[in-house]
Order: structure tokens, then C-alpha cells, then sequence
């Protein structure tokens, strides 16, 4: 009880000093600015937003530019601040908002979208890393995303581009299988993980057949590559038989695109003899199986 | 008609075009407080002056025709 008097006490003191109550369309929300100080770093500031009352909606729009705006990060235009209409001004500014959105370069537009994702991951939330990677698995599927975006996002996954962070991200996804502690975060890694999978399966699809071999020997040849992580995947068809179809999805596309990619998985020793006895049995899981077979059929053929 | 009673009032306007009129001056911070739970709206500002952020903050809210006060002092609006 003393300490939490003590803690209000504080605030009411200290939060005067910088402290701003702003009001954007009936939604009042303060702006609170507090100095941490660390070992390393003396010049941490922790920027705050509350709302006090009205639309969380609004508040959420505004916050969100306001904290981009204080990390001194791309900070939304008037224009594209108002393709999230708050109640009293949607009619009016729906015309306005298709106007705008005419004019937003597209380019821009794959680019924020991504921008978001790469925060989502970079969160030291497990809810928005898995957000993050959701997103990612919608934007590389053509049943959800355009062209064009998919083709964008299919490009950050193998290439990274501009977000090297989100390709290095899925990759330790998928690479580090570390066993959980604990049967909640066994869970959370294995819907990640699948999720992860999804997406390189995705992106390998929107990327196949345009004769370009993407394939960096860091990241996909080696022990610990990820030719050798998806041929381990494909062994747990047992116990994960989605995983292992996407696993060996993505693999057939691989290989089917690069000779290179063939000639590392024999080095692996990753052969249609070794394929066959680790990973099919049964009729149990007719995909998986139509898959395999493909995988077969094209290392057969690159011996 | 005191600070606080014509902030509540500029609050309450709603079709009016008003913006803030001011810069935020931030001379000192208060540290955070013992066992204060931050709002998931924050972010850790690293290497930045606090009237820098001070700055882009108003310079964003004004983008947004905000309205408020600095510092429980009631800022001038404008009419534009």
C-alpha cells in the first residue's frame, strides 16, 4: 500500500515536468517523456503515450505516428494519416483517401508494409513476433496478397533487400530447432516455425522459373544450412507431416531451379536412396507423398 | 476564464481548425519511476536529445492538428 503511494506520489511529481495533453478529434491522450539512465548509455529516453479518453481507434493512429515521429523513423504524412478516417471525418475524406492512395507510389506502400513486419519481429514480444511472421506468411500468398506485393515480399524472404533483418530472422527460425522448457513454449516455436516454413515455401513458389539462383551458399549449403534443416524436417513426417510437405515443397522448388542446389544435397548426402528411406511410408499423407516422389524423380535424374 | 477552463474548452471544440501555436520546452526529465508500469504506446528513444524528440513530436502532432498543453500551461491555438 506504502510503496503504491509512494509510486503515485512520484508520478503526479515528476510527470508535470514534460508532460503534453494533446486532443485529436474528441480522443484526449498525454504524451509523458522519462529519462533512463544505464550503465552503458546515459541519453535513454522512454516516450509514452496514454489515452485518457475517446476513441482507442484514433488514439492508436495518432500514437503510432507520434512514437515514429519521437524515434525520429519515417514519419506518416498528412496523406497517408488520413487513409485511417476517424469517425467524424470518414465520408468527408473517403474521397480524399482514393485520391491519395492513386498517388501513393507502390513501391512506397510494399515498403512500409514490410517496415511494419520488421518492427513486429524485432519486438521483444512473443504475440508480435508471431504477428509478424502471420503477416509475412499472408504477403507471400497470392491468395491474399497481390502480385506484385508478393513478389516484393517472396524477394525480402530469399534476398533480403532492404530488410536483411526479416530474411536473418526466418532463417534462425527455421535453422535453430532448439528444445523448449516448456510445453507453452514448445507451442510458440513450433507454430513459429511452421508459420516460418509457409513463408520460405511461399516464396520459393513465387520466385521459381524466373532462372535466377538466389540461393547464397552461407545460408543454404553446409551442416547446418538449410537444405540439410529442411531434409531433417522431411524426417519428422511422422510425428509433423504438414511441416515435412513444406519442407519438401520447398526443396523440390530449390532443386528444380539450381543444379548448384543438387550438387549440395549430394554433397550433403542427400540421395533419392537416402530420401526414400527416411521419409516415405505409407499412403497415410497423399500430398506429402506426391511431393516426394517429385523430389525423387529429380534427384534421380541429377545423378 | 482560468487555463485549465479554456484547455477543457478548446478541448470540447470540434469543428473548429485549431493547431498548436507553441513549442514543447523540455528542460529536465523526470526519471522513471520505482515499479511504474509502462503502456505498451511507449518506445525507448536511444542518443536523442529530449527537445529534439520534444520537437518532432509537436512537429508531428501539428500534422495532425492536435490540440492540448505543455507542462499543465494551456498552449495558444491557432486559427487558421
Amino acid at each position: 500500500m506504502c510503496g503504491h503511494s509512494l509510486t503515485l506520489c512520484s508520478i503526479l511529481c515528476f510527470a508535470l515536468k514534460a508532460k503534453a495533453t494533446l486532443s485529436v478529434d474528441g480522443t484526449e491522450f498525454c504524451v509523458q517523456l522519462f529519462q533512463v539512465h544505464t550503465e552503458k548509455n546515459n541519453d535513454c529516453v522512454i516516450v509514452e503515450l496514454q489515452r485518457i479518453n475517446g476513441s482507442s481507434i484514433v488514439f492508436h493512429t495518432v500514437a503510432r505516428s507520434l512514437l515514429s515521429a519521437s524515434k525520429n523513423a519515417k514519419v506518416l504524412s498528412t496523406k497517408e494519416t488520413e487513409r485511417h478516417p476517424t469517425s467524424s471525418t470518414r465520408s468527408r475524406s473517403s474521397n480524399r483517401r482514393e485520391g491519395s492512395n492513386d498517388r501513393m507510389k507502390e513501391s512506397d506502400l510494399f515498403t512500409c508494409t514490410l517496415e511494419i513486419v520488421d518492427s513486429l519481429l524485432k519486438k521483444d514480444r512473443v504475440d508480435a513476433n508471431l504477428l509478424g511472421v502471420e503477416s509475412l506468411q499472408l504477403l507471400t500468398n497470392t491468395r491474399s496478397s497481390s502480385d506484385a506485393m508478393v513478389s516484393y515480399a517472396s524477394n525480402v524472404v530469399l534476398n533480403g533487400g532492404d530488410f536483411i533483418d526479416v530474411r536473418d530472422t526466418l532463417i534462425s527460425l527455421l535453422v535453430n530447432d532448439e528444445p523448449a522448457e516448456n510445453e507453452v513454449e514448445d507451442k510458440y516455436h513450433q507454430k513459429m516455425r511452421f508459420c516460418a516454413l509457409n513463408v520460405l515455401s511461399n516464396a520459393l513458389d513465387a520466385l521459381s522459373g524466373k532462372d535466377e539462383d538466389n540461393f547464397g551458399d552461407k545460408e543454404w549449403a553446409g551442416d547446418d544450412g538449410l537444405i540439410a534443416t529442411l531434409f531433417k524436417e522431411m524426417k519428422s513426417a511422422g510425428s509433423r507431416p504438414h511441416e515435412a510437405y513444406l519442407a519438401a515443397k520447398s526443396l523440390l522448388t530449390v532443386f528444380e531451379n539450381s543444379v548448384r542446389m543438387r550438387a549440395v544435397a549430394l554433397e550433403l548426402g542427400i540421395s533419392s536412396a537416402a530420401l526414400q528411406h527416411n521419409t516415405i511410408d505409407g499412403d497415410d499423407y497423399p500430398l506429402l507423398k506426391n511431393v516426394s516422389n517429385d523430389l525423387l524423380q529429380v534427384l534421380g535424374e541429377s545423378k | 476564464m482560468d487555463n485549465n477552463q479554456e484547455g477543457v474548452s478548446l478541448l470540447s471544440s470540434k469543428r473548429r481548425r485549431l493547431n498548436i501555436g507553441s513549442s514543447w520546452m523540455v528542460k529536465e526529465l523526470p526519471e522513471m519511476p520505482y515499479l511504474y508500469l509502462k503502456e505498451k504506446t511507449s518506445v525507448v528513444v536511444l542518443n536523442d536529445s529530449p527537445q529534439h524528440i520534444a520537437n518532432r513530436i509537436v512537429e508531428s502532432a501539428k500534422a495532425m492538428n492536435c490540440i492540448g498543453e505543455y507542462n499543465s500551461s494551456t498552449v495558444s491555438p491557432l486559427n487558421r
